[in-house]
């Protein structure tokens, strides 16, 4: 089981940076940010990030194709990947709508996001390869363009995609990706708690069905108490036991009440569960 | 009289570690900035490295304390105003408040225009372009921004934190001399970086005389008293280094206030020898 932390918006990415300094320090595995206009730029503060760190992971939390242009990200991403050594992942999903769309005239349905994200992933895969790439589809022309270079990770960045359990055709989004941050569906369409049984299935579903050979992570998120092990064990092992590989600490949900930034930097620097 | 280095976004330094230990060089050897090419395919050929500007920007800003840093330029049609507004604020942050954007037109032609479905017509790009600088500065104001335009609009946003720099990043207009659109444009931003359009062949210098007529332009226009560069070279330094200095000069005696030396890629020993000669002082 890998630990990350999710930092949330600070004025100062600075600050950002310097919390990564010490999560790095204190024993996380990642460090993710979040990814939107109402925020200062993710990409921007991971460079700083990466420039600043040596052995953690780093990606947004999330970043939202369908409101990128997807050569735009693939260039940013390869070179904050070889920036880094090889160190990012780049977590991927339609978005929460207030993370920038309506204000800004960007697309708002549903289904055209996920079209979107679609192509985007394609075109993310056909630049990331290197090799004269053309596509045609319904929102994006692309006429042999041969990017370089390449990302520094081979085959490719690590896509993390969210994933709607147990909806077919986000599975199958899934499949194409390298891992799948669960968003589990009940009957009536509603968003419910991730179980380790819902775990179970997911990976048995992903073993049975995926192709690609690479790794395949599960991502889940929340919040564990950094000064009780025993308690945020509870939360974390029945999760790893079930197939979870990596939990995201948010510990942008500790601070507001307890101090903001110094909140924040006390989880942190209490380490992974 | 400023002296910037222009470097290539591709090449066998097309890369953001190197671009940050070729700034930290440039810094220490006396130059007053550093600036990059924005390009996503590169035009000198298909399998050019190249890297996002933005990224390498970070890097660089991390090593240096006090050169400028920033584009030459951003061809504004083919990003979201709004994701290069947070681009730039937030290097700003992290860099202490020493961003320059270079912005301009692009070429049609382009790699990254004509390859992508970007927009290859010319009127189209100047008014996404005009557009663009229009969100750019709404956006850059820290206070509630609407925008109706033909390419973007905007509805009620404020982005907070503004810039580090007062009362905004400066905006460096590219573009050919002595066209209108160019002129105009610069006129509302904070600084040119014109080439001159040639009569015959592929390059020519400005003039003291070119200076003067921009100068005059510029301070006719603009209402503002805040400060305006002129930012002139961009191509290689000529191997007649006095005739050099006495051109740079002339044209700072004239009211030029950034003489930019475009640096070819090239192999990284002679890039590093190139910075560490260190700039070509007119004054």
């Amino acid at each position: 089981m890998r630990y990350g932390i999710t930092l949330p918006y600070e004025d100062d990415p600075r600050a950002l940076v310097d919390l990564a300094v010490e999560a790095e320090a204190a024993g996380w595995d990642g460090v993710f940010v979040w990814d939107g206009i109402t925020w200062n730029d993710a990409w921007v503060t991971l460079a700083a990030i990466a420039a600043c760190t040596e052995r953690v992971r780093l990606g947004t939390m999330l970043t939202p194709i369908s409101r990128r242009r997807p050569w735009k990200l693939a260039q940013e991403s390869a070179t904050l990947d070889r920036l880094s050594n090889g160190r990012l992942v780049l977590p991927v999903g339609l978005g929460a709508p207030d993370t920038g769309f309506a204000n800004f005239g960007e697309e708002t349905d549903r289904k055209i996001r996920a079209q979107l994200l679609d192509e985007g992933l394609d075109i993310l895969n056909g630049l990331w390869s290197g090799q004269p790439f053309s596509y045609q589809g319904q929102h994006n022309q692309i006429d042999n363009v041969t990017f370089a270079p390449t990302p520094r990770q081979s085959p490719r960045i690590p896509i993390w995609v969210v994933g709607a359990w147990p909806r077919m055709k986000s599975m199958r989004r899934v499949l194409r990706c390298d891992g799948i941050l669960p968003a589990m569906m009940d009957e009536q369409g509603k968003s419910r708690d991730t179980t380790p049984d819902d775990i179970r299935a997911i990976k048995q579903y992903v073993e049975a069905n995926r192709s690609e050979t690479t790794p395949f992570d599960i991502v889940m998120e929340g919040e564990t108490p950094g000064d009780d092990r025993e308690r945020a064990a509870t939360v974390v092992r029945p999760l790893a036991e079930a197939g979870v590989t990596w939990w995201l600490e948010n510990v942008w949900a500790t601070p507001r009440e307890q101090g903001g930034l110094e909140g924040m930097r006390k989880r942190i620097l209490q380490g992974p569960s | 009289m400023k002296y910037g280095l222009e470097l290539s976004n591709a090449g066998a330094c097309g890369d953001a570690r190197t671009l940050a230990e070729l700034a930290a060089l440039a810094e220490e050897s006396g130059w007053d900035g550093v600036f990059l090419e924005d390009y996503i395919v590169h035009w000198s050929g298909q399998n050019a490295r190249t890297y996002d500007p933005w990224v390498a920007l970070t890097a660089m800003a991390l090593r240096t304390e006090r050169i400028r840093l920033g584009t030459t330029v951003t061809p504004l049609a083919r990003r979201r105003p709004w994701k290069l507004a947070r681009e730039t604020v937030t290097l700003d942050h992290l860099s202490n408040g020493r961003m320059i954007l270079g912005v301009g037109l692009g070429n049609g032609s382009d790699l990254d225009f004509a390859q992508l479905g970007e927009e290859t017509e010319d009127r189209r790009r100047a008014k996404m372009l005009d557009e663009a600088i229009d969100v750019l500065i709404g956006l850059w104001s820290g206070e509630p921004f609407s925008y109706q335009g033909e390419h973007y609009q905007v509805r009620d946003v404020t982005l907070l934190p503004r810039p580090v720099q007062t009362p905004r990043i400066p905006i460096w207009v590219g573009g050919g001399w002595p066209r209108k659109g160019p002129m105009r444009r610069a006129a509302r931003c904070d600084g040119t970086i014109f080439f001159k359009v040639p009569e015959q062949g592929d390059w020519a210098d400005m003039t003291p005389a070119d200076i003067h007529a921009l100068k005059a332009f510029v301070e006719e226009q603009r209402s503002e008293t805040l400060p305006f560069d002129i930012a002139i070279g961009g191509r290689e330094r000529r191997e007649d280094w006095d005739a050099e200095r006495v051109f740079i000069r002339s044209l700072a005696d004239a009211g030029a206030t950034w003489s930019m030396e475009g640096l070819p890629p090239a192999d990284l020993n002679v890039m590093r020898m190139w910075i560490q000669r260190g700039p070509l002082r007119g004054v």
